[in-house]
């Protein structure tokens, strides 16, 4: 919100307008997006309806025309990072900055995460065994799975939703799809597959 | 741009690189993220190079997987009104 440096003054009725018709079809977007980082449904409300509350607030920074879904889903992030996360109880699985700086890093070899796993095993997986994997791994990777594969941002709109640059969103991704690839590999081999 | 870096540059234009060149360019196709002179850079190299064909299936089909996999959420019934109230009580 801090980026938007022309604020233009609505009345009550224009506030009501842009609220109905820009932010609330996001509703179900934003919800599943809380319930992708929170995993349960009561914070999952209490996070969308504090992202709309702080919408409504900080409306008059809200430029018309410009990525509504993209503003709502930031604001919901930093939420969920200032006041959620802090709740979580469950510790941070990787530490990605460590990661990140290792795949930004030239010369890194892609590790050999595809070779037992073949396109057609991942074709035959229920969506029990995605769902698992993708529940595994880090929140700040469940993150952009969910928003370049289910919500379809581009790489800079997640960068300016996430607050990263776009190096950092790319890297992010390939390291958490390696990471998708290892553990359905696991399951995989598991069931027999080679 | 020196020699070395411009006939780098040629190499990877004509899809000759080496593989770890195209992963960035494999990730940006999958996500739509590519120029369509990319997309011929990384077709060239795929000419030439099965791992890295058999590494643009798997993205792809990991994404594909992801996408008709996972379930959406149902928005709780009385969501949408509750947030309504919310906002009309707090501009009242």
């Amino acid at each position: 919100m801090e980026e938007q440096t022309e604020k233009k003054q609505h009345n009550d009725r224009e506030k009501q307008r842009i609220f109905d018709e820009e932010f609330m079809p996001h509703l179900g977007a934003l919800y599943n997006f809380a319930y992708k980082l929170t995993y349960d449904e009561d914070d999952s409300k209490d996070l969308v309806q504090d992202t709309f509350m702080k919408s409504f607030r900080f409306i008059d920074s809200f430029q018309e025309g410009t990525n509504a879904k993209a503003w709502l889903f930031r604001i919901l992030k930093n939420s969920f990072i200032n006041e959620f996360r802090k709740k979580s109880k469950q510790p941070s699985k990787v530490d990605y900055q460590e990661v990140e700086g290792y795949y930004n890093s030239e010369g890194t070899e892609k590790p050999s995460v595809t070779t037992d796993l073949r396109v057609d095993t991942v074709k035959n997986m229920m969506g029990d065994e995605v769902t698992n994997a993708l529940n595994s791994l880090d929140v700040d990777f469940k993150t952009v799975i969910f928003l370049c594969d289910l919500e379809g941002f581009t790489y800079e709109e997640m960068s300016k939703i996430l607050d990263i640059p776009i190096g950092t969103v790319r890297s992010r991704i390939h390291r958490a799809r390696n990471l998708l690839k290892e553990r359905l590999a696991q399951y995989a081999a598991s069931m027999g597959y080679k | 741009m020196g020699i070395k870096k411009t006939f780098n540059n040629l190499k990877y234009r004509a899809g000759m690189g080496n593989c770890s060149e195209y992963i960035d360019l494999i990730h940006d196709v999958v996500d739509n993220q590519s120029t369509p002179a990319q997309e011929e850079y990384l077709r060239r190299h795929l000419k030439l190079c099965l791992k890295c064909l058999d590494e643009l299936n798997l993205e792809k089909e990991l994404k594909k997987a992801i996408q008709l996999k996972l379930v959406n959420q149902e928005v709780p019934a009385g969501l949408a009104e509750s947030i309504k109230n919310k906002i009309q009580k707090s501009s009242s």
